[in-house]
């Protein structure tokens, strides 16, 4: 049998390769892409603490299923978002969407 | 579930309440699942290759130059999630997995590199100037939580334990009624969010 731990551990990366991707890459799609892994990740730590609870309690699986909802409606959102920016901006870039700044 | 077992020679009952279910509550060892990594078994395998396909895939997808490369990796990604799932005894959150996010969010997201990307060979630089800030910032989250889960003591946790899909089933339509609906009513505002925001605008218009 696999640990407990080391699906946390598999979680944790899974978090921190999102956290990275989400702060590192200068396309809006894949950020959104990254969100979705760090979705995953919470998901993963879920479902492995769900399985290691007593047999009755299902909370886990529940909140998983419930977060995977809520996650295709974001990216729902999120790319029509981000395809409305690139029609008007013409560009994926996010460094390059500085309207505010300037 | 009273009497520890593996510190003392266990009595011939004590095998037979074994076989029948793993204790939870009743682990005096500490952490027994422990000393069952030793030996070799199908299950590991199986985590192992799922593990490398999980964090390799993901790796890929914030490194990846191409983003259609990235995206492909990403259901390689979500697919090796979804068979950890099923290691882990959940069928239905697999099933999930499998429907929800390779089936429908891949899809959507492949839709929307498709719509937006130029097809030109000279690809921008991947990353943004602040990458060793995100890289500390990755490690260092990654740093604390790892170091939380090898610190805490899971005393609680024995063998993994499959789900029942109708215990699961039961739950939603009862106890998490209430979220399942305000879910329900989110996905509705979601859909006319992104159907509002996905219009163009001359199409207003010529409506008008």
């Amino acid at each position: 049998m696999v640990s407990l731990e080391a699906y946390l551990l598999v979680s944790a990366l899974l978090f921190a390769v999102g956290t990275f991707g989400f702060m590192a890459r200068r396309n809006a799609i894949l950020m959104l892409i990254s969100i979705e892994l760090m979705f995953n990740a919470v998901n993963l730590s879920l479902v492995a603490f769900n399985a290691h609870l007593p047999p009755d309690a299902n909370a886990g699986a529940v909140f998983a299923l419930m977060v995977m909802a809520v996650a295709a409606a974001e990216v729902t959102v999120g790319l029509a978002l981000v395809i409305a920016i690139i029609r008007t901006r013409q560009t994926a870039e996010v460094d390059q969407y500085s309207d505010l700044k300037e | 579930m009273a009497e520890p077992y593996g510190q003392i020679a266990r009595p011939r009952n004590a095998c037979a309440r074994i076989d029948r279910g793993p204790i939870r509550a009743g682990h005096r060892v500490l952490e027994p699942h422990r000393t069952e990594q030793t030996t070799l078994d199908i299950s590991s395998v199986l985590f192992f290759l799922l593990a490398v396909g999980v964090v390799g895939a993901g790796i890929a997808v914030v490194t990846l130059r191409n983003i259609i490369h990235s995206a492909v990796a990403m259901m390689i990604c979500f697919g090796s999630l979804a068979g950890m799932y099923a290691l882990l005894g959940a069928p239905i959150v697999a099933a999930a997995q499998v429907l929800i996010y390779l089936g429908a969010i891949s899809v959507l997201i492949l839709f929307a590199i498709m719509l937006t990307q130029a097809g030109d060979a000279n690809l921008p630089a991947p990353f943004h100037r602040q990458l060793p800030i995100a890289l500390v910032v990755a490690l260092a989250v990654f740093g604390l939580v790892g170091w939380a889960v090898i610190q805490t003591d899971w005393a609680l946790a024995g063998q993994a334990v499959g789900a029942a899909v109708a215990a699961i089933a039961t739950a939603v339509f009862t106890e998490y009624a209430l979220p399942f609906e305000i879910i329900s009513l989110l996905i509705l505002v979601a859909i006319i969010g992104s159907i509002y925001l996905a219009r163009r605008p001359e199409e207003d218009e010529r409506a008008n």
